[in-house]
């Protein structure tokens, strides 16, 4: 009772340092209190219908736009309630559609004991009309972390649902502290109704970062995260999931050699082109050439490494189709942050550079979309809900 | 929406918390204070000519409770060390900042949490070159030295350097305080 008698007035403490000082904050511009709330994700379908995931009055929501993103009609709510979703600088919600019109969502629900979370799963079969009642995508039911969700659909239609997992690393020894934390997905094959799992992909991932994963020309899944290798080393490692739970052709796939042990905040972008070939495009800390980087990711190592934008670019996601591959990021310049974008139509051997928008509000992370040959950034910003560039 | 909802309730909260406060709050949770993006240096005038460090964290991050607690132990050895705590969680994490300083004794610490602006502008008013990760720390031995470090520091690095921004001279043997002065190794 006392504890509880506490926390609340902690609570209105709290509210009131902040009320008392907010009004000197805004240095007059009309800034989004709900950053958080910013996270979105979108996907084209085969007829060219834009679809997207984001949150509309703390509910996960679902828009449509038939010309590109100009314009959307009204959303659809997902969550019968205000749910909250991780905030994490890395999380955001995330749609994917299958072969017959199905709509597939993820995201990460918050529990509460700090840096837990569950990983939660809707669909619609009807057009996104009505969405099925959310339900828990893993097993393991242990109020630990399970957050930062990826989705991706094979070529079967089959859903995989990959995510970061501290199973290994609670059940570790205590004289012995694990290496970050570990991936785990699991697959549906039966339109989402119910998924198999959890697989386990690998173990000492970082722990807050986003995973990217995306469909290779041959349908299998790749994923690509940021690992620890040892002693701390957080680099990039990938792998190809299968439908089975199986796992094949683990490798380290970046080498900046960032030895450190802290929480980036800041996943890779991960596309393949027609050809089969992985381009990536990541962030580095490493002290020695710090940075955004892009680079196609051969078996033999990082191919045509570049660095993508200046000193401040940060949160960079990228498409490939055909040969082309389309990159775009964030990057602040002291008044505005600035979405810049860059495509090659050659592989990632050139590169022509764009300015694509800017704003002087809160954004969220850019998100690079394929269709048709060409490329859009979905990028949700406060002063423009769902914005959609063309990247030429 | 949000920010009058809060102000609305900050009003009726005001009168009130201030006297219970002072029987139930640890002083940490009551000075939850606004970083804007005038906040880094107005911390900085505020403690000019004197150490001091800026520790930047976040309740997501958990080598940050690390970092905290290093930072707990050399504050209590090294006490003219101003250490200042700066939550880089978004506003509407507040109440889970809030429950975290109650469950973590940060006594004697300075604690801000981020606000309303865009994350990016906050950052660039710290340090253009920061992308986010956390803990990322500012070292300032108050005779102009700085020193930015992300990630766990070494604790031997961190010793070094409280002991050598703040010489604790009743306590140390002379010899071992010469020692200590050597300039630390980066961390």
């Amino acid at each position: 009772m006392k504890a509880r008698l506490t926390l609340a007035l902690g609570l209105l403490a709290a509210r009131a340092a902040f009320g008392a000082d907010g009004g000197s904050a805004h240095h007059g511009r009309s800034m989004n209190s709900a950053q958080t709330e910013l996270g979105a994700d979108a996907a084209f379908d085969r007829q060219g219908m834009l679809w997207a995931v984001h949150k509309v009055s703390g509910h996960i929501a679902i828009s449509r736009s038939e010309d590109r993103g100009r314009s959307w009609e009204n959303p659809v709510l997902v969550t019968p309630g205000p749910e909250p979703t991780d905030a994490g600088g890395d999380a955001r919600p995330k749609i994917a559609l299958g072969p017959k019109g199905e709509v597939y969502l993820t995201w990460t629900r918050p529990l509460s004991k700090p840096y837990t979370g569950e990983v939660r799963f809707s669909r619609s079969l009807d057009e996104g009309r009505t969405f099925s009642p959310p339900v828990v995508v893993h097993r393991d039911r242990q109020e630990i972390t399970h957050r930062f969700d990826a989705l991706a659909v094979d070529e079967q239609g089959r859903v995989f649902v990959a995510w970061i997992d501290k199973r290994d690393a609670v059940a570790a020894s205590k004289d012995a502290p694990y290496r970050g934390a570990a991936i785990y997905f699991a697959v549906s094959s039966d339109r989402g109704a119910t998924f198999a799992g959890d697989f386990k992909v690998a173990e000492h991932s970082c722990e807050c970062c986003r995973i990217a994963l995306t469909r290779a020309p041959d349908g299998d899944i790749v994923a690509l995260w940021r690992h620890v290798f040892e002693p701390n080393i957080r680099d990039h490692a990938l792998a190809t999931l299968h439908a089975d739970g199986t796992v094949s052709g683990f490798r380290r796939a970046t080498f900046d050699d960032w030895r450190i042990d802290v929480c980036p905040h800041h996943g890779p972008g991960l596309g393949a082109d027609a050809d089969g070939r992985l381009h990536a495009v990541w962030h580095t800390g490493a002290p020695q050439d710090p940075g955004v980087f892009y680079a196609r990711l051969d078996a033999n190592g990082p191919e045509s490494r570049r660095r993508v934008g200046g000193e401040t670019a940060e949160h960079a996601d990228l498409a490939a189709t055909g040969r082309r591959v389309g990159i775009a990021w964030k990057e602040f310049d002291g008044e505005r942050t600035r979405l810049r974008g860059m495509v090659s139509e050659d592989g990632g051997e050139s590169w022509l550079e764009r300015d694509l928008s800017a704003t002087d509000g809160a954004s969220g992370h850019p998100r690079v979309l394929a269709f048709d040959g060409r490329f859009y950034v979905l990028w949700n910003t406060a002063s423009r809900p769902l914005g959609v560039l063309a990247l030429p | 929406m949000t920010t009058r909802l809060c102000l609305r309730l900050c009003r009726r909260a005001i009168p009130v918390v201030p006297l219970l406060a002072v029987f139930f709050l640890p002083a940490s949770a009551a000075e939850l204070l606004l970083f804007t993006s005038r906040s880094f240096s107005e911390i900085r005038a505020a403690n000019e000519g004197r150490p001091l460090v800026v520790s930047f964290w976040s309740v997501n991050c958990e080598p940050c409770k690390a970092e905290m607690a290093v930072l707990k132990r050399m504050h209590r050895a090294h006490p003219a060390v101003r250490v200042v705590l700066v939550s880089a969680d978004p506003p509407a994490l507040r109440p889970i900042v809030v429950r975290f300083l109650h469950r973590n004794d940060l006594g004697g610490f300075e604690i801000w949490q981020f606000g309303d602006e865009p994350e990016e502008r906050l950052r660039y008013s710290v340090d253009r070159t920061w992308r986010g990760e956390l803990p990322r720390a500012y070292f300032f031995d108050g005779k102009g030295g700085r020193t930015a470090h992300s990630g766990l520091p070494d604790e031997a690095w961190v010793e070094a350097w409280f002991a050598q921004a703040a010489p604790v001279e009743s306590r140390t043997a002379p010899g071992k305080n010469a020692d200590a002065r050597a300039a630390p190794p980066r961390p």
